[in-house]
């Protein structure tokens, strides 16, 4: 029998939650975030070892899968175990529930990397944390299995020239603030990007965000993968572009590449299932014949 | 009696209300937090002369009776002013008011020491302050004495085995995020009320009454008054987690406890003494607790 620890426990707040009335998708990357210092410091890591020892976990992907909607007031506790353990990364499995129904919530699958605060490079595992890992091993459970987005995998390669016939969805710079305790932007913020983005890729593919809001129609994400691929610091100036990829169903398939401005390297990318939300219902909407011809000229296969 | 200088203004804007339509209490803090960096500066020690002093200013405890509750676009304004002070310490009163209508808004009574930056340990107030502070002294209105909470219910034996044997259950856990931080370079009081105030949910669902519960009902819950002891610093990247016990039922008032430990060394960092009770959202009045709370702690 595996061993799940405790990571997390708190309540959705309003401030948390946006338009569609529901917990932001920045949230939950923020409530993995959050667990992974737990996680680090059963492996030995604790924050000390950070401070004296210069060195960390850093979030390399993360895949979730969002199940069920949280919202404000709501109480959540998060689990975690580990899947795989190699040489200087490791595979975590982070569930949040809702306290209150005890229903999952969301699934996290983590890849995260052993990191030298000094030389910025991943390294091996120590022998201890190896040894701590061992109990927490245990297979994933298939409804945190990938359904629509791939798992540990990448987009194409791209620097910001790449991308030039892709949509602008956030031009802006990282703040202070948003760096952690390892000197760089928390994965929180870079979610929050896409996520803030988004609206931003909606309208250029012929749904205006207000004319939706008074149709009582609202967009939400049901899985996506995020690859962090390298560091910012605050005072980045940061630019992503996005584009549509594929309709399928009730699905839309976004993809997100993040750039730093100054050296047009990408930074992260994010591969998104969206769908429109009846904002009563709760439920998802079919596209109308119509909406499926506009949404078809806007699809761009990625090279 | 009045020494009392103006030390905040300013807004509640739509991210400070939570779902019960009023200002968090954590902001109650954010904004006692920006008074005192206000009343450093008047009282000759200012957060960017502590490079050149090495003196900091810590909050030790605070005694807090919130008496109205705050909505979006109300405009506030804190006064301060000190009532006491010894060697290392000083009792600091602050009243907080909404502005149009001059509504007072909650008080604090905020104990603060003289931070020594390189030991971490309390030191003496400078001549200067001790000088200065004459200038703005004050005394404690009654709205700022103890009501549902009197000073010696503060429990001072925190530990984790007696949260242990007391059978405190877990409300939060969580982590200090380096954006918590402070000039002190430590996680800042509204970060320990936000832990608090995100613990109440679970708290509510441990006493019987959990949100959905709440809402279906018409009800919300506001804290009325608060005690909080600081043990120990928090620094970005500490774990931290919240243990819970729900005390008595007074009238309408539930009375709880929260201690909040390092989850690196177990160590107590903050122990908070509560009152809180359920209100009427359409009348905003406070209504008899259920009796399956009651029941729950009889």
């Amino acid at each position: 029998m595996t061993d799940y620890l405790d990571t997390f426990r708190g309540t959705v707040n309003t401030w948390e939650c946006d338009e569609v009335g529901h917990m932001n998708v920045q949230f939950y990357v923020a409530r993995a975030s959050d667990a992974g210092f737990y996680m680090r410091d059963a492996l030995g890591i604790s924050p000390s070892v950070v401070r004296n020892e210069g060195r960390a976990v850093v979030a390399l992907e993360e895949h979730v899968r969002f199940l069920r909607e949280l919202r404000a007031g709501d109480i959540m506790n998060m689990r975690t175990r580990l899947v795989e353990m190699r040489d200087t990364t490791v595979v975590t499995f982070h569930e949040l529930f809702n306290s209150a129904s005890g229903e999952t919530s969301a699934t996290i699958v983590a890849v995260s990397g052993y990191f030298d605060l000094k030389t910025r490079k991943l390294i091996p595992w120590s022998a201890e944390a190896k040894e701590r890992a061992a109990p927490l091993l245990g297979p994933l459970p298939p409804h945190a299995e990938p359904r629509s987005v791939p798992r540990e995998t990448r987009l194409p390669a791209k620097r910001l020239e790449d991308a030039a016939d892709f949509v602008e969805i956030y031009r802006g710079a990282v703040m202070p603030w948003e760096c952690d305790d390892f000197g760089h932007m928390n994965t929180r913020f870079y979610m929050a990007r896409f996520s803030d983005g988004a609206g931003h890729l909606w309208q250029a593919i012929g749904f205006n965000k207000s004319a939706m809001m008074a149709k009582r129609r609202g967009t939400v994400v049901l899985e996506l993968r995020l690859n962090y691929l390298r560091e910012v610091r605050s005072g980045t100036l940061l630019i992503a572009k996005s584009t549509l990829t594929r309709v399928e169903g009730k699905t839309l398939t976004f993809v997100h590449y993040m750039f730093d401005a100054e050296t047009g390297e990408a930074v992260a990318t994010g591969e998104v299932i969206a769908v429109m939300l009846d904002l009563d219902a709760r439920k998802t909407v079919p596209f109308t014949d119509e909406e499926r011809a506009m949404l078809a000229s806007h699809v761009r296969e990625l090279a | 009696m009045s020494g009392l200088i103006d030390t905040y203004r300013g807004y509640v804007s739509v991210q400070e209300c939570d779902e019960m339509g009023h200002m968090n209490i954590q902001h109650y803090i954010a904004k006692s937090s920006d008074s005192s960096f206000n009343l450093r500066v008047a009282m000759g020690h200012a957060a960017l002369a502590q490079a050149e002093t090495g003196l900091g200013y810590v909050a030790l405890e605070h005694h807090i009776r919130f008496h109205r509750e705050l909505r979006t676009s109300d405009l506030v304004a804190i006064r301060a002013g000190v009532v006491e002070i010894r060697d290392k310490t000083m009792r600091i009163y602050q009243e907080m008011r909404e502005v149009l209508d001059d509504r007072l808004a909650a008080t604090f009574v905020v104990d603060t020491g003289c931070l020594n930056l390189e030991t971490r340990r309390l030191t003496a107030w400078p001549d200067q302050v001790r000088a200065r502070v004459e200038t703005m002294r004050t005394s404690l209105p009654p709205e700022a004495e103890p009501r549902a909470l009197p000073r010696e219910a503060m429990e001072r034996d925190v530990s984790l085995a007696r949260a242990d044997a007391e059978g405190m259950l877990e409300t939060n856990r969580s982590v200090v995020n380096a954006w918590e931080c402070d000039t002190n370079n430590h996680m800042n009081a509204r970060f320990f009320m936000a832990r608090f105030s995100d613990a109440q949910g679970h708290m509510w669902a441990q006493a019987g009454l959990g949100r959905h519960e709440q809402a279906a009902r018409g009800l919300a819950t506001a804290t009325v008054e608060m005690r909080l002891a600081y043990f120990r610093e928090l620094r970005a990247g500490e774990t931290l987690f919240v243990r819970t016990a729900i005390l008595k039922t007074e009238g309408k008032i539930l009375r709880y406890r929260h201690w909040l430990f390092s989850g690196d060394t177990g160590e107590p960092a903050c122990a908070a003494e509560g009152a809180a009770v359920l209100f009427d959202k359409a009348t905003r009045k406070a209504v008899p607790l259920p009796d399956q709370i009651r029941e729950r702690l009889r």
